[in-house]
């Protein structure tokens, strides 16, 4: 596959250069300007091999295209195929010193470029994006800060903030809680979650001690230790309710890079809800003996990892550990579709949209709730990134950051047509002033004078 | 998020760009014709956006994408006031060399 990508770069690289080579040589323009369309589109190409499809677009359609034509037309107007060779050129030395000086000015770049090691050039990290979920409905509205920036304020039991923008880095991580239970021991910590292959273990990272809380505190501050934050992932922090009555963050890192293919969709489950082992992701399209089970043995604390679904097809559910075997077995295809089946959730259509990606939070239960075992589903869903160097990618820096400078090009692009317009034109000779007397006079009139 | 790595380094896309740069500045030097050389600046400016979006795919930043959307609005912006000088210039010329356009004076 390399040495395909490696091969077919060498060839039209190739074409491109000989193309650039054959414009050069042509005696006739016509030819030259042919041979330029040809290097275009091989540049065009190779725009495709940088995910650039966009570009690509543009250079085929401006370049070799309107670019181009106008080119021809001008050489056709002005019959300028040929221009005739004279007959001893001006400076001689001219082309033997600029080939030299090029060449040189190649090598030297060249060897820069050998020197500069762009491959070993690690880029900057790119920001990263983060929001909180609010799966403690016992904390009522919290106000989440990360160093000085305010990831949530006011957010209420079972919602979600929007995605913020920070750096990366690591930073102090803030909860602010209003309606607190007297009695609950806030703490703050950061479980972190390791994703990595098949170790997911719950890392504690540290625990901010609390003494001497006192009763009835309607507004509780405490500070959790840092968070680290890679760049250019987007996180997620799950505020959920401890096993020993503390609170803690659970961080869901979120793959939200667009799929290219609008069929599927992105499922990912956090478990949040001490009230609960363990639960599962099954596929309940049909019944059968062995459930084809997504998420197995999911439990509390634990992010799954990203399930790509596909919501036409099939259907899922998630439940509790170890019922989904003897529940699909129970139930006949009818049972399925009236939803007869004993789900924490069932996912139907709206709750995935396509090319996006969704996190469930299993949450545990309002406080006064009557069936304290029965977990709150809280729904995230967040519309996948464009892919790198796709139209909407650059439509929509175009249309944000570089605004202004897209204002000015379109104003470039006005006074560069009103200047063709008046280089072009032909001189007008002012029109003659007409005398209404001389007028009187050619008619034979005699001249009346006031 | 996860970028595949990129299985055409970026070097040889930058050494195109600097052959074909290079192409374009001797374009530029030898031909007599002057839709010739500007049809050799359109090379050079087009090297250059070739550099430009090897670049934004190493550093992952569309911003490169969008600097050869720019050159490429200036470059149509430029042939357009260029061919109408050169059209100008034919009129009273009667011819495109460059060598007939230094006895301008007077």
């Amino acid at each position: 596959m390399e040495t395909l990508e490696l091969v077919l770069f060498l060839t039209v690289g190739g074409i491109a250069i000989l193309a650039a080579v054959m414009m050069l040589l042509s005696e006739n323009a016509v030819h030259s300007a042919l041979f330029l369309v040809l290097n275009f589109a091989c540049v065009g190409f190779l725009y495709l091999m940088l995910n650039a499809p966009f570009l690509a677009m543009v250079q085929v359609a401006v370049y070799a295209g309107a670019i181009m034509v106008l080119f021809m037309f001008v050489i056709m107007l002005l019959g300028a195929e040929r221009v005739t060779p004279e007959a001893r050129p001006r400076f001689p030395w001219l082309t033997r010193a600029a080939v030299g000086l090029t060449v040189l000015l190649l090598l030297v770049g060249g060897v820069a470029l050998l020197q500069a090691d762009i491959e070993g050039t690690e880029p900057e990290a790119p920001p990263a994006l983060l929001r909180v979920v609010n799966a403690a409905p016992s904390l009522g509205e919290v106000a989440v800060h990360l160093g000085d920036t305010a990831l949530a304020e006011g957010l209420g039991r079972y919602e979600t903030s929007e995605f913020v923008t920070v750096p990366a880095g690591s930073f102090d991580l803030h909860l602010e809680a209003e309606d607190a239970a007297a009695d609950a021991a806030l703490t703050t910590q950061v479980l972190l979650a390791h994703r990595e292959g098949e170790d997911r273990d719950l890392v504690e990272a540290s625990v901010a001690e609390l003494a001497g809380l006192p009763a009835g505190t309607v507004q509780l501050e405490r500070a959790a230790p840092h968070l680290e934050i890679a760049g250019g992932q987007a996180l997620t922090l799950v505020l959920a309710p401890m096993p020993d009555g503390s609170y803690s963050f659970i961080p869901v890192p979120e793959d939200i890079s667009s799929f290219g293919n609008d069929r599927f969709a992105r499922l990912q489950v956090a478990h949040a809800f001490t009230g609960l082992d363990a639960i599962e992701l099954a596929d309940i399209t049909v019944p059968s003996d062995e459930p084809h089970l997504h998420v197995e043995g999911l439990a509390f604390g634990e992010v799954s990892d990203e399930v790509v679904i596909s919501p036409d097809d099939y259907r899922y559910g998630i439940f509790e550990a170890g019922t989904v075997d003897a529940a699909l077995q129970a139930a006949g295809e009818d049972e399925l579709a009236n939803a007869s089946l004993e789900a924490i959730v069932r996912l139907s259509e709206d709750n995935y949209r396509r090319d996006s990606s969704t996190l469930l939070v299993i949450a545990p239960p309002p406080n006064n709730s009557a069936n304290s075992s029965l977990p709150v589903v809280v729904e995230t869903q967040v519309e996948n990134l464009p892919a790198f160097g796709s139209p909407t990618s650059v439509g929509r820096q175009l249309f944000t950051r570089y605004m202004l400078p897209f204002q000015v090009i379109a104003l470039l692009l006005l006074v560069a047509m009103i200047g063709a317009i008046v280089m072009t034109r032909d001189a007008i000779p002012p029109p003659k002033p007409r005398h209404p007397r001389r007028l009187a006079n050619v008619a034979g009139n005699p001249v009346v004078e006031e | 998020m996860i970028q595949e790595a990129p299985t055409v380094a970026t070097e040889f896309f930058v050494m195109l760009s600097a052959v074909l740069f290079m192409l374009g500045t001797l374009g530029v030097l030898l031909r007599r014709n002057a839709i010739l050389i500007f049809m050799s600046i359109e090379l050079m400016l087009n090297s250059a956006n070739l550099a430009l979006a090897a670049f934004a795919r190493q550093w992952n930043a569309v911003d490169g994408h969008l600097m050869v959307f720019f050159v490429m609005t200036v470059a149509a912006a430029e042939v357009a006031v260029g061919l109408a000088i050169i059209v100008a210039i034919y009129r009273t010329k009667k011819s495109i060399s460059i060598d007939d356009l230094h006895k301008f004076e007077g």
